[in-house]
């Protein structure tokens, strides 16, 4: 029992007494409540609290007590940091110690940010204070730097006369190094510390000097895994936006291939480079993809793709309506073509824009290969297409809704395959094919050494085991197998997707309406990827609309000689590429006398 | 505005509307609702067509192979060892053609396909009305499609049918390959079942069809069958048939031996005819020129100087022109045209064809002039 009576309580029982006017001038002092009562009122008031507790009220009564003493930190560096006079409270006052409090209670309560103080000049010692981030700061750098910074102003010194005129000096010296620069707003400047460079604030100095100490940490410029090539470039981007860039202009080294730099993400804060050649893009095109970029308002920019739905106009369809690659001679010969390149900091593969669907075709080794040996190889992703799409429905539609359309052998033999089989040629095609995607999908999270084996050992065991247990034919695996292997013949690997996707659909059109619902769906596949465009370009050009001319780089790639011209549908500003005709060796003077003396002046 | 915002729900309403009508036309248009897998299906791959022993009764024989014989066939086909039964015949007997099928139907338990029909093998003891029934209801047979061979047999259709070769398993199969290669056989006598209704809805021309015989190896087919229409008029012997052959452009690998000069033999004898029938006098005068191609084969002298290659051609020339006379006669003495000389007149002279009259009448009054010009070749001649 508490030991000492509410003063509220006791308030409350006290009768009512009748008021009494004071009126023979006696003037008392007032009734006041004496320290001991508040003691008591206070005391009582928490009991009653206290009683209601429940541990995690404690807990969350700690993160209160955490949260305002932090706070209170904050606004105590915040008010050091306005202790001079100021415009406003994102300048930077030239007073040290409230920057360093301002710091120290905002992003200093980081572990990774590093404050440091330290003193400038010998003779009357100047404040100043540095910070950068562990880890994407170069130690090395900010050494360098500061041991030159001290050392500019010990030589102003003995030259200025002044403060102002010493401070003057030094940044007139420092800045002209080329990777310091200044900045006054504490908004910019927290930016380009976040991003790994180097603050000084020196004192009475309203400059607050930025050193580039940036040290990405990167992963090394490896071969590219995604998209391999038999006979041409390994190199692939890393995360790196600046490597991204180097990569590309160390192999373009145009003075024209500009790279236009956009920040985006609240948050983020994600660099995203904008490049395209000058006076070989249509300039249009460029505009456009900026303008499409900049009605993105973004919080955070993690991926690349999430620019996707900005840049398209139909995001929702089923094929991928941008290009995206890893490895840098793809880049720059879509950048030769006269299209623009997305580069997004952190993401290895840029976005390409505007793409076709027959960019998804293209590799590198069509073109580090001769012309026979390109054309043979899209003719076979053509077939591939083709077969791995249409196949499994095929044989749905034959075997169970149109079979005197197959030769009367081939009726035979497939018959014979299904006997005892007690499911209908659609369960078949989708045991096999479920039994497909498990395996590819096993294969694709396991450690390569094991997928390797998972695959294999899927591929034959399952393979045999199914055909044995008579649950399907085995026609019917080798026309699966064609086709899940057919299906990733495509280059670019988001380009199987919408062909594994359609095939369900196919599969259910064949099964209820033959090969009349094969083609059916096969017309509203291809009238879709018509009505795809991008920035002004048909999806499925040049085969429509027809562009015969540019017919040249499609299923078929024409000798080099021929590919005098950029894409069409482009409208680059050079629609042609200089190259000369290689001249006929044979032509010289001194080979033309030789194979005269050799074969008489009457042959060729 | 509000008018515009009460109609927007009612188009949307109407657009899915017509989307689901049009889905469910589309359905409904597939007619594949009785759709069912091969195995499921009973796969005739020959049908019979002959007389029943009843009179005015059609019997139908089905060829249908084993659940055996379709799993030997997955293995390689050919003519393999397996002891089982290949195949088996379901009979049905009806007075015409769907009472038939129907008494078939009930002796097997699955669905009888006839889509993949290869042979067709009418008797020629089908009267002319049995065979105008029989053709009319496979024409009129939804699944089957109109390219099946048709052959004939004098002898009883379910043993041409039952009988297997040496070559295939199944006489399908046998027929398939033989007719498939036209350069193979000695005469092309390959005829589809719409060429066949065809000719026989043509005037000025008469209905072939190969005529099979059985042999311990498996068939011969070294004849033909000649309608007039819907009747079956007579079967032209080998050496006829191979005249046939000659004017009728079908001729391969038909043989002829000179026993004058030399005792020489060709081999590979192809022709190519050209028919020019003319009117003279009221009188249709036909032309035949007959150029034919054969290769040497043997030569008594065993040498063949160009002179004695001259010589034979020139003899094989009498001996061609002499054959054709005697086929042609034969043709206008049975009122039968099987090269179609009519068909020829009708497209290009079709008023002096409707003036002959009735073509089997016409036919045989035809003047007919046979010249026959043989170019022989001898072994690793390019021409």
């Amino acid at each position: 029992m508490w030991p000492f009576r509410p003063r509220s309580t006791a308030k409350s029982k006290k009768p009512a007494q009748p008021v009494i006017p004071n009126r023979l001038g006696d003037t008392a002092a007032p009734h006041h409540e004496s320290p001991a009562e508040r003691l008591m009122e206070a005391l009582s008031s928490s009991e009653k609290i206290i009683e209601g507790i429940i541990p995690s009220d404690l807990g969350i009564l700690e993160d209160l007590i955490t949260e305002t003493k932090s706070m209170e930190n904050r606004l105590d560096g915040l008010l050091d940091d306005m202790a001079g006079p100021k415009e406003s409270m994102d300048v930077f006052s030239g007073n040290v110690a409230g920057a360093y409090q301002r710091l120290k209670n905002t992003m200093g309560q980081s572990p990774d940010i590093i404050i440091r103080q330290f003193t400038l000049g010998s003779k009357s010692p100047i404040p100043a204070v540095l910070s950068f981030v562990d880890g994407l700061a170069s130690n090395q750098m900010i050494d360098q730097d500061i041991i030159a910074l001290m050392q500019r102003y010990e030589e102003a010194e003995s030259q200025a006369t002044s403060t102002d005129e010493l401070h003057r000096l030094v940044m007139e010296r420092i800045a002209s190094v080329g990777h310091v620069s200044m900045e006054t707003q504490w908004t910019k400047l927290s930016v380009k510390l976040m991003a790994g460079n180097t603050v000084v604030f020196i004192e009475g100095n309203p400059h607050v000097l930025i050193m580039d100490t940036v040290k990405y940490p990167q992963r090394s410029v490896s071969r590219a895994q995604t998209e391999r090539s038999v006979s041409g470039p390994e190199q692939s981007f890393n995360e790196v936006l600046l490597t991204q860039m180097n990569l590309i202009r160390r192999q373009l080294r145009s003075p024209e291939l500009h790279f236009d730099s956009v920040t985006m993400g609240s948050m983020t804060q994600t660099s995203v480079v904008i490049a395209h050649i000058e006076g070989l893009t249509n300039p249009e095109l460029v505009a456009a993809v900026k303008r499409r970029l900049a009605t993105a308002k973004l919080d955070a920019l993690q991926y690349a793709e999430e620019l996707s739905p900005y840049l398209v106009e139909n995001p929702h369809s089923l094929f991928p309506q941008i290009r995206r690659s890893e490895r840098v001679d793809v880049i720059i010969r879509v950048l030769l073509m006269g299209k623009v390149a997305i580069m997004v900091d952190g993401c290895p593969r840029p976005l390409t824009v505007p793409s076709t669907f027959m960019d998804f075709y293209q590799t590198t080794d069509d073109y580090t290969a001769t012309f026979w040996t390109a054309s043979l190889a899209r003719a076979v992703r053509l077939i591939a297409i083709i077969l791995g799409f249409t196949l499994p429905a095929l044989y749905i539609a034959l075997t169970s809704v149109n079979p005197d359309l197959l030769p009367t052998k081939l009726v035979l033999t497939i018959a014979g395959s299904r006997e005892g089989i007690p499911f209908p040629p659609i369960f078949e095609v989708l045991i096999m094919w479920i039994i497909i995607e498990v395996l590819r999908e096993a294969s694709l999270r396991l450690p390569q050494s094991m997928s390797t084996t998972i695959g294999t050992v899927g591929a034959i065991v399952v393979g045999t085991a199914v055909v044995k247990a008579g649950i399907v034919s085995d026609i019917l695996i080798v026309i699966m197998t064609l086709a899940a292997v057919a299906l990733f013949a495509a280059p670019v690997f988001e380009m199987a997707t919408p062909w594994r996707v359609l095939f369900w659909v196919l599969i259910a059109s064949a099964y209820l309406l033959g090969i009349y619902g094969i083609i059916l769906t096969l017309m509203m596949v291809i009238a879709h990827l018509v009505s795809l465009e991008n920035f002004g370009v048909a999806y499925l050009t040049p085969f429509g609309p027809l562009r015969p001319r540019d017919l040249q780089d499609t299923w078929l790639r024409l000798p080099y000689s021929q590919l005098l011209r950029r894409p069409t549908q482009l409208h680059a500003i050079l629609p042609g590429k200089k190259r000369n005709p290689p001249t006929n060796l044979m032509n010289h003077p001194n080979l033309a006398k030789a194979k005269a003396r050799r074969w008489g002046n009457g042959r060729d | 505005m509000i008018r515009s915002m009460g109609r927007a729900p009612t188009s949307r309403v109407g657009k899915a509307g017509k989307m689901v009508a049009a889905g469910l036309l589309l359905l409904s248009l597939s007619g594949c609702w009785n759709d069912r897998a091969l195995n499921e299906r009973d796969l005739v791959l020959t049908m019979g067509v002959s007389p029943a022993k009843k009179s005015g009764q059609v019997e139908l024989t089905f060829q249908i192979p084993t659940p055996g014989g379709l799993t030997s066939m997955q293995a390689g086909g050919g003519s393999g060892g397996s002891s089982s039964p290949q195949f088996f015949d379901v009979q049905g007997i009806g007075p015409n053609f769907p009472l038939a099928f129907t008494e078939a139907q009930a002796k097997v338990s699955r669905d009888l396909y006839l889509g993949q029909i290869e042979v067709l093998a009418f008797s020629t003891k089908l009267s002319p009305a049995m065979l105008h029934r029989a053709v009319a209801a496979l024409d009129r047979l939804g699944p089957m499609d109109k390219t099946p061979y048709v052959i004939t047999t004098m002898g009883s259709v379910t043993k041409v049918i039952a009988h297997q070769s040496q070559q295939e398993k199944l006489p399908a199969l046998y027929f398939e390959t033989l007719f498939l290669c036209k350069s193979c056989q000695t005469n092309a006598l390959g005829v589809h079942f719409w060429q066949f209704a065809e000719r026989l809805h043509t005037p000025g021309i008469s209905a072939v069809l190969p005529q099979v015989d059985l042999s311990s190896s498996g068939y011969t087919v070294d004849k033909i069958s000649v309608y007039r229409g819907y009747h079956y008029v007579t079967t032209f012997s080998p050496s006829l048939t191979q005249d046939y052959g000659l004017l009728a452009d079908v001729s391969h690998k038909n043989g002829l031996f000179l026993a004058k000069p030399f005792q020489s033999g060709l081999r590979a004898v192809d022709a190519k005819t050209s028919i020019r029938t003319t009117l003279a006098k009221g009188r249709l005068k036909s032309t035949l020129d007959v150029k034919v191609k054969a290769t040497l084969d043997s030569i008594s002298t065993y040498t063949a100087t160009p002179t004695q290659v001259a010589q034979v051609a020139k003899a094989a020339s009498v001996v061609l022109s002499r054959r054709l006379d005697h086929f042609l006669a034969l043709t206008q003495k049975l009122d039968i045209d099987p090269v179609g000389i009519g068909r020829r007149l009708d497209s290009r002279h079709p008023s002096w064809f409707k003036a002959a009259g009735p073509w089997f009448k016409a036919y045989p009054r035809i003047d007919f002039k046979v010249h026959v010009q043989v170019h022989v070749r001898r072994i690793g001649d390019l021409t």
